[in-house]
């Protein structure tokens, strides 16, 4: 399969032959940076990250640092840092935890003063912070995202009563507003993704971890598809040729 | 059980997956340590699982199905030689176009592609069956 579509496809072999695609430049919406408890990673920093986005064609990459998700007393500083030193390359995402409310407090009261140099959204991790996206204590993000028709990146996953189909049909329904991008594109539920983002026009799909469900892709509308591939944890080439190949 | 004992004492090959059993059968690999034992493993950078027993056991090797970390290949070749790492997917659950880009673009020498993607495979089975 993948020697016929590189034959086919000037696209697919323009990757395939040297890693990337001068006429198909990658704004890569989902990414982290940092260090994370037991996991290795040979590329986790900002300038490592370049080299790699360089190598994989990547113009500009999306992200929320490690620390801005799991370290509350850092918070989003790190992820600001690095836009700062790489402002061409690198936009991060404002991450709201909201088992702090403070520190959300905080984060919104300042957001507006960071967009869109520095943030280009916010990102929510509601399977990990164990806290459903319809939770009241998301609901200040919600509104300040909803009246400013920002994007927001969430983790969703199939069946999650933190972020599965069902909670993200109700978030979205309710602020029509946000651009509404599904990290992960409810894993595993691929039809109620699609079903999701035929339902919603405000609803997004985004390809992180869809590559190891072989057959998920086929079947989904373009035009509301956007690329992710986790870096630093997920190695380049990965998403575009499986979004290309198959 | 008592097959897979068997098997392992005539040193037929073993596939043993990580990732799914969890570990819970690697003792297999001290005890016998004549048959080539190929491993798989997690996705999220989990050398600090595999490492350990590639560097403990000579018989042990590792396939790429899942080795998703950028700059995963090239780390585990400096650090463990190239003819410890073999070629995997994960197909068809995964796609096998993934990891076969991945390698393609490995900073690592042709030689080192080429024996992860077919030579070692082929060694350890012409040991196996010599």
């Amino acid at each position: 399969m993948i020697g016929s579509m590189v034959k086919r496809s000037p696209l697919a072999r323009e990757f395939w032959e040297n890693g990337r695609a001068a006429s198909c430049p990658i704004y890569d919406m989902h990414g982290h940076m940092g260090s994370y408890h037991s996991i290795y990673f040979p590329r986790g920093e900002a300038p490592d990250m370049i080299r790699t986005m360089d190598e994989a064609g990547v113009r500009l990459l999306l992200f929320s640092h490690h620390a801005a998700l799991n370290s509350p007393d850092l918070g989003n500083r790190l992820s600001v840092e690095a836009v700062r030193r790489f402002p061409n390359r690198l936009r991060a995402y404002c991450v709201i935890n909201p088992n702090y409310p403070e520190r959300v407090a905080q984060d919104l009261a300042t957001f507006d003063s960071l967009y869109p140099d520095v943030y280009v959204g916010l990102k929510f991790l509601s399977d990990y912070h164990a806290i459903a996206l319809t939770d009241d204590r998301y609901r200040p993000a919600w509104e300040h995202a909803d009246a400013r028709g920002l994007l927001v990146l969430a983790h969703t996953w199939g069946g999650s009563v933190y972020d599965g189909e069902e909670v993200v049909a109700r978030v979205a329904e309710r602020y029509p507003r946000v651009k509404f991008l599904l990290g992960h594109s409810c894993h595993g539920a691929w039809g109620a993704a699609v079903a999701l983002a035929q339902a919603f026009s405000n609803i997004y799909l985004e390809l992180t971890a869809v590559f190891d469900d072989r057959g998920a892709i086929g079947s989904w509308l373009p035009r509301q598809v956007r690329i992710g591939c986790c870096s630093a944890l997920i190695s380049r080439g990965l998403i575009p040729i499986t979004l290309l190949v198959f | 059980m008592g097959q897979l004992l068997g098997a392992m004492a005539s040193a037929v090959p073993l596939f043993l997956s990580i990732r799914r059993d969890n570990g819970h059968h690697l003792w297999l690999v001290g005890v016998f340590p004549d048959p080539c034992v190929v491993c798989d493993h997690g996705c999220w950078g989990e050398d600090r699982q595999f490492r350990p027993l590639l560097e403990r056991y000579p018989n042990v090797h590792i396939d790429t199905a899942q080795y998703l970390l950028d700059g995963g290949i090239r780390g585990a070749r400096c650090r463990l030689r190239a003819d410890r790492l073999l070629y995997g997917s994960g197909f068809p659950e995964s796609h096998f176009g993934g990891m076969m880009m991945a390698l393609k673009h490995a900073q690592i020498a042709d030689g080192a592609k080429s024996a992860i993607a077919h030579g070692n495979l082929e060694r350890l089975l012409k040991e196996a069956w010599s």
